[in-house]
């Protein structure tokens, strides 16, 4: 499996990690760790239902970022009852923060604009129980079909399902919410699929960079004033992350807030990369490793509009 | 129209109206979706819309006949008062799996909300001492038995 990082990649991060670069590197070979979420719109006590779970044999592990998630070993979760029946949602633990971070109001009119295959949309409808609306949009109608698929299963009944290139949207101040979970080089996914590295080159980075500087931009206009907006993405690379967040800052005027989500550890982020200087106020970001909290690698910005 | 849908769910499988006072209904097609109600008063202008809420059903307009889905009864189905059939373990197994259950059952033939013990399974078709299976292909489980993991004794 080593022999599927490019050579330019496993140097990629000494800049920044110095010494631990080793450790990344290890932590990228490494399998990931199966993860569910109990989908509290059909499981009224989470609690109560993993310790059911683990009755039946279940090996499970509390996220310590979340009480309805947990780490599964021993069992493929798809292809049991409990998944059949909408109770639990098969999703990356790390994966699970951008929805946190939002911290949507029942009330609220959210959009979510990358959304398929809708890990992240299902989450929502649950933080907000099925109230106020949630726009879920994506490009193609193929991974359109898999969300719709998902929104299905786990009975999320309070969602709006658009297909539009999210970078044309045109719309002002409507939503209160915003996630832009933005399609990006992936780089944080190695140890899902070992295959994703299989066309990684800087160059992949900074044309990411430029697309998700566009959807931000969109985004932020679609916003209301005084909204969120969380910016996140599954890659570890500063041009589609800290880059981004500083373009929001200086070109599109927006002011970051900490994410602070409790029992997860995150890394400070990168303030200069390849000659490039970022705000500072891009420390406020929550960048995860893969060895930070044994996850994919993670990106997670909360943004503010004036 | 809602109130037709939800008559036949009053009628078919004793569901009380006040289930779904305070659901949206839609038509697209055949399709009949339902939704929150908050949905109905967001501005919704300008943007391309592939569907909202899940599908409550299809509607045959020719036949007057409406067809449950098996997602929206996992929702309602718990509020049902008749038409259910219960299976067993090694039923519930089989049907989830996509095979029909061949058995008399105590139902009206016609649209059934499959269960077991307090889950509801989906959707089946009950004709006169055959229970057929409307589980989506697509939403079937594998065939073989569970999802744990053969020891591999490492």
């Amino acid at each position: 499996m080593a022999m599927m990082i490019p050579n330019s990649f496993r140097e990629r991060y000494v800049p920044i990690l110095g010494a631990k670069n080793r450790e990344f590197l290890r932590f990228c070979e490494l399998p990931l760790k199966k993860t569910i979420r109990i989908n509290t719109l059909k499981v009224e006590n989470p609690l109560e239902y993993a310790k059911s779970l683990k009755e039946r044999g279940w090996i499970l592990e509390k996220i310590p970022w979340c009480d309805y998630a947990y780490n599964v070993e021993g069992i493929e979760p798809g292809k049991t009852e409990d998944y059949f029946y909408g109770k639990i949602y098969i999703q990356e633990a790390a994966s699970i923060l951008p929805s946190l971070a939002l911290n949507p109001k029942e009330t609220d009119f959210v959009m979510d604009m990358c959304a398929a295959p809708g890990s992240k949309t299902t989450h929502l409808a649950q933080l907000m129980k099925n109230r106020g609306c949630i726009v879920a949009n994506d490009t193609s109608y193929q991974r359109i079909k898999a969300l719709m698929f998902n929104l299905e299963l786990t009975g999320s009944l309070n969602v709006v399902v658009t297909e539009m290139d999210a970078t044309r949207l045109n719309i002002e101040d409507r939503f209160d919410r915003i996630l832009i979970d933005a399609p990006c080089s992936c780089e944080g996914t190695i140890r899902k699929n070992w295959k994703a590295l299989s066309r990684w080159h800087p160059k992949v980075c900074r044309f990411m960079g430029s697309r998700q500087k566009a959807l931000l931009k969109v985004g932020a206009r679609a916003l209301k004033p005084g909204g969120t907006i969380i910016y996140s993405t599954c890659t570890l690379a500063p041009e589609e992350n800290e880059a981004v967040v500083d373009y929001g800052i200086n070109k599109i005027g927006l002011s970051v807030e900490k994410v602070d989500i409790k029992g997860l550890k995150t890394s400070e982020c990168v303030t200069e990369w390849e000659k490039e200087k970022y705000d500072e106020e891009v420390k406020k970001c929550a960048r995860i490793w893969p060895q930070d909290n044994d996850t994919e690698g993670f990106f997670v910005a909360k943004l503010k509009k004036p | 129209m809602k109130a037709d849908y939800v008559k036949y769910m009053a009628e078919r499988f004793g569901i009380h109206k006040e289930v779904f006072r305070n659901y949206t209904f839609r038509e697209s097609g055949e399709k009949v979706y339902i939704m929150s109600p908050d949905i109905a008063d967001k501005d919704v202008s300008g943007l391309r819309i592939r569907g909202t809420g899940i599908v409550f059903g299809r509607f045959f307009k020719k036949e007057d006949k409406i067809k449950p889905t098996t997602n929206m009864l996992q929702i309602f189905g718990k509020f049902a008062t008749k038409n259910i059939v219960e299976l067993t373990e090694e039923e519930k197994s089989q049907y989830l799996r996509g095979f029909d259950i061949e058995r008399e059952m105590d139902a009206e033939n016609g649209y059934v909300i499959v269960k077991h013990e307090q889950d509801v399974l989906g959707c089946g078709l009950y004709v006169s001492g055959s229970l057929k299976n409307q589980i989506p292909k697509a939403k079937r489980l594998p065939l073989e038995k569970t999802g744990h993991l053969e020891k591999t004794g490492n």
